[in-house]
């Protein structure tokens, strides 16, 4: 196809301009659509407001890793993609940093609409809670623990297990 | 993670399992809301993980949450009601067992409750959960050792704890003779 060698420019909330083959960036559904619907050929840059450029660095690299898998239809939801929580030996690697990238990853995927990218951070993060103690997860992610004693005191009558760990 | 939006860390909540929610669930105000309570099946599905029976839990029933081993009797622990049994649905803690919510049979003045190869009792006598004297005496072992007889109307004071009205059965004959048979 003639389309695979085209190339468009985005531009990212910190104003850097950057190149992409359009295939590549065509996995975000977002600018797919965007694409379509100005039609023909794209010259101009197209502004992406909500993503920084190392954020935007790293869904390239997973766009264009996962180039070449079957693009995903709007409602294959709920079975195939609640069905496992494994994720492939690749996107762990690509998913091992820090928190806040990888929350910003998580949101740059859900505002580009990449539903496969989303699921992977999304699995990521659970798989991150999966195993901890209330406390380890308290930990790990910062919540502020905000019961009042007395609702502490019901909890813990509700949850025997809680106590001893 | 509460930097996330709430549809966000709800689709991560969904891909979690019950017991990851059942941890989440109660580390803050928030997710204790947007959280369900599990449901009986999640809490079936439970009772077999590996985390469920490394800290020996098991489901009761009636109270719907789980509890270490020791809170169940022995016939809950094993054979048809035990973690492998035909009908867990069935089991209820000794809690539960004692003080039942209303409208629910379960152990009666005179039952003897196994727990831990120890035989106990709701005594017939002062109507109290307590160590059994001896099979088949229905008693405590303070009631049998003062040889105190069993009342012959034992079960007017039966037990009700749940009942919201907190009638006795005395309650009910008083009005029953003053309203039916006054005229």
């Amino acid at each position: 196809m003639a389309t695979d060698t085209q190339t468009i420019r985005l531009t990212t909330s910190d104003n850097v301009e950057m190149t992409v083959e359009r295939a590549v960036a065509e996995r975000s559904i977002l600018i797919k659509n965007l694409l379509e619907d100005l039609g023909g050929e794209q010259t101009e840059s197209i502004p992406v407001p909500n993503v920084a450029e190392p954020v935007m660095k790293k869904v390239i690299e997973w766009c264009e890793h996962h180039k070449k898998d079957p693009p995903t239809t709007q409602d294959d939801d709920s079975d195939s993609r609640k069905k496992s929580t494994d994720i492939d030996e690749w996107d762990q690697k690509f998913m091992q940093v820090d928190q806040e990238m990888l929350f910003e990853i998580i949101l740059a995927a859900n505002y580009l609409d990449i539903k496969a990218l989303l699921d992977v951070g999304c699995k990521t993060v659970a798989n991150m809670i999966k195993g901890k103690s209330p406390d380890e997860i308290r930990k790990t992610f910062n919540i502020q623990n905000d019961f009042t004693p007395e609702e502490e005191d019901q909890i813990r009558r509700e949850n025997e297990w809680a106590e001893d760990r | 993670m509460s930097k996330l939006p709430p549809e966000i860390q709800l689709t991560i909540i969904d891909q979690l399992d019950p017991v990851g929610k059942l941890n989440l669930r109660i580390t803050s105000r928030y997710y204790y809301d947007t959280i369900k309570p599990l449901t009986p099946n999640e809490l079936l599905q439970t009772e077999k993980s590996d985390w469920a029976i490394k800290n020996g839990l098991l489901r009761c029933m009636d109270c719907k949450r789980l509890r270490p081993s020791s809170c169940f009797a022995d016939s809950m622990r094993k054979g048809k009601k035990g973690r492998n049994g035909l009908e867990p649905e069935k089991r209820f803690c000794i809690d539960c067992g004692v003080h039942p919510k209303f409208g629910r049979n379960r152990y009666t003045p005179g039952s003897e409750i196994e727990i831990n190869t120890q035989r106990w009792v709701i005594c017939k006598v002062c109507n109290l959960f307590m160590k059994l004297a001896f099979r088949g005496t229905g008693r405590c072992q303070d009631c049998f050792e003062e040889n105190k007889d069993i009342p012959r109307f034992s079960f007017r004071s039966r037990r009700r704890y749940s009942d919201p009205w907190e009638y006795t059965d005395d309650d009910i004959l008083e009005a029953y003779d003053k309203y039916m048979w006054e005229e």
